[in-house]
């Protein structure tokens, strides 16, 4: 006879560790089902109306077998999602297919009718885009006069309906200055918050957005503020056989047409869900390769001295720089602000002049002396032949944005 | 409500799941809780997906692996009154 114990408890994080045996295998998905939205707002990354919305039935099927890929964790998003007519019929087959579903909206059509429902579905969590608690900074954001009024009112129908809402809003130069107000005014509502210092290049690789960025004192000050973060800023391991991100990998990630991307940044097509989510996210020649990069794959970073402080972004890359897979500026930047996180003063960093680098782009060697060096990007043949394998790492109009080697090894060596 | 061999329970509707590599991972919304549950516990589980008795449950775990049919409904008696407790399992009308 055998007496067992039929129950443990532990982290989400730990359980997929544990229980899957593929580490890749998908725990979690997102679905854009809505391309459209009833905001404009400055900053977003979207660029709405040009990709096309598939159907109710359409959306069952894929929703169907991501619960048999064994995908628990389910995201719906838009664009806005509610604005779809069959929003409420997609979530309750998600819940029916016993998914745990959060929903990002902004608010705006968030009838109590509408929150009710959802809370009688147990949905686990709604993050609400809400960009500050003054109602004229939020609205100039959205350019929807009166969109504040809704979208707290959304909020409000929904903790009343008993649904989780967290509150949540990028820092911009144009909200960045009131984090605290904003914090007491969501912990005032009795939601959750959350603050992200990152904004993004449109997905159309527009970088109008960039304009939107905080500066480095106040990205230092969020980051710094405990009621934002309760983690002390760490050095990475910088190992080289890491992956660089989750794309491609636990997360599967469905725009509105149905088209399967590496994640909601990168437009790289990984197969259409229409045509098999399973065979595409087993079979899709671009997800394996992503989902097998690691550092030991990025020219430049790979050598670089700030690699432990670094989380560069493919999509950034590509945007920013015309290489998925090389070091853009933006990322050096920012691996130099979680520097002086972890050490409390920014690295010195010295210019190669005879490679013609001024510094703001790495690699950089570490000296003795404690300072950086750039040094050469060092690109080989095995990067050219990746880069002429897979068009999605050097899109060909945003090439040689980076060739600053006047040696030809670096990117304009292609 | 102590639950007794007549008892019959079902997965409760505000849970979400999955069976991962053969164990079942449980999600009780309003605690905002994570289980998991063994082997034993999954085939359980995977029971309850249907208004079940708690004696057939106990039946079934006997066809299943090598247990006595009284320490089969001990178990599962203690099983099944601890996932209603914590709102992983209803107990049907």
């Amino acid at each position: 006879m055998t007496t067992v114990s039929f129950r443990s408890k532990t982290s989400a994080a730990s359980l997929i560790a544990r229980l899957k045996k593929d580490e890749h295998a998908p725990m979690s998905a997102m679905i854009e089902i809505a391309d459209r939205c009833n905001e404009v707002c400055v900053h977003c990354y979207q660029v709405q109306g040009q990709k096309g919305e598939i159907s109710t039935g359409e959306w069952k099927t894929i929703l169907d077998e991501l619960a048999e890929m064994g995908v628990l964790f389910l995201t719906i998003s838009g664009g806005e999602a509610t604005l779809r007519k069959d929003f409420l019929e997609l979530v309750e087959h998600a819940r029916k297919r016993r998914f745990a579903v959060k929903v990002f909206t902004n608010g705006l059509t968030m009838t109590r009718e509408l929150a009710a429902r959802l809370g009688e579905l147990a949905v686990q969590e709604v993050q609400i885009s809400l960009y500050s608690h003054r109602a004229e900074v939020h609205d100039a954001i959205t350019r929807v006069p009166g969109s504040w009024e809704r979208t707290v009112s959304g909020a409000r129908h929904l903790m009343d309906a008993g649904c989780k809402v967290v509150l949540k809003s990028p820092l911009m130069s144009v909200n960045a200055g009131e984090v605290d107000a904003y914090i007491d005014f969501v912990s005032r509502l009795g939601a959750d918050y959350m603050m992200d210092p990152h904004i993004d290049p449109r997905e159309d690789g527009d970088r109008e957005t960039e304009a939107l960025r905080i500066d480095d004192a106040t990205y230092l000050r969020a980051r710094r503020n405990p009621r934002l973060t309760t983690a002390v800023a760490k050095k990475g391991d910088g190992k080289l056989d890491r992956s660089l991100c989750g794309a491609c990998s636990g997360n599967v990630h469905v725009e509105a047409n149905g088209e399967m991307r590496p994640c909601t940044q990168l437009t790289v097509p990984v197969g259409n869900a229409l045509e098999g989510v399973r065979e595409a996210w087993e079979r899709n020649a671009d997800g394996a390769a992503i989902r097998s990069l690691t550092w030991a794959e990025v020219h430049g970073c790979r050598e670089c001295d700030l690699r432990p402080y670094c989380s560069r972004c493919f999509a950034n890359a590509q945007v920013e720089a015309g290489d998925a897979l090389g070091p853009y500026e933006n990322a050096c930047h920012r691996a130099k602000l979680q520097y002086e996180l972890v050490h409390g003063s920014a690295p010195r960093i010295e210019p190669a002049p005879e490679l013609r680098r001024d510094g703001t782009i790495g690699p950089y060697r570490e000296g003795a002396d404690g300072g950086f060096r750039c040094i050469e990007d060092v690109v080989t043949e095995a990067d050219r032949a990746r880069a002429r394998r897979y068009g999605w790492i050097r899109p060909a109009e945003r090439l040689v944005q980076l060739g600053r080697s006047p040696s030809g090894v670096g990117l304009r060596g292609d | 409500m102590k639950l007794g061999p007549s008892s019959v329970v079902h997965q409760a509707s505000r849970i979400a799941s999955r069976v991962i590599e053969g164990q079942a991972v449980v999600i009780v919304m309003d605690e905002q809780r994570l289980h998991t549950l063994n082997g034993v516990g999954t085939f359980v589980w995977t029971q309850a997906e249907k208004p079940v008795e708690v004696s057939q449950l106990a039946e079934r775990l006997c066809s299943e692996y090598e247990v006595t049919s009284e320490q089969a409904l001990t178990d599962v008696l203690a099983f099944t009154d601890e996932l209603v407790r914590l709102g992983a399992l209803e107990v049907s009308e």
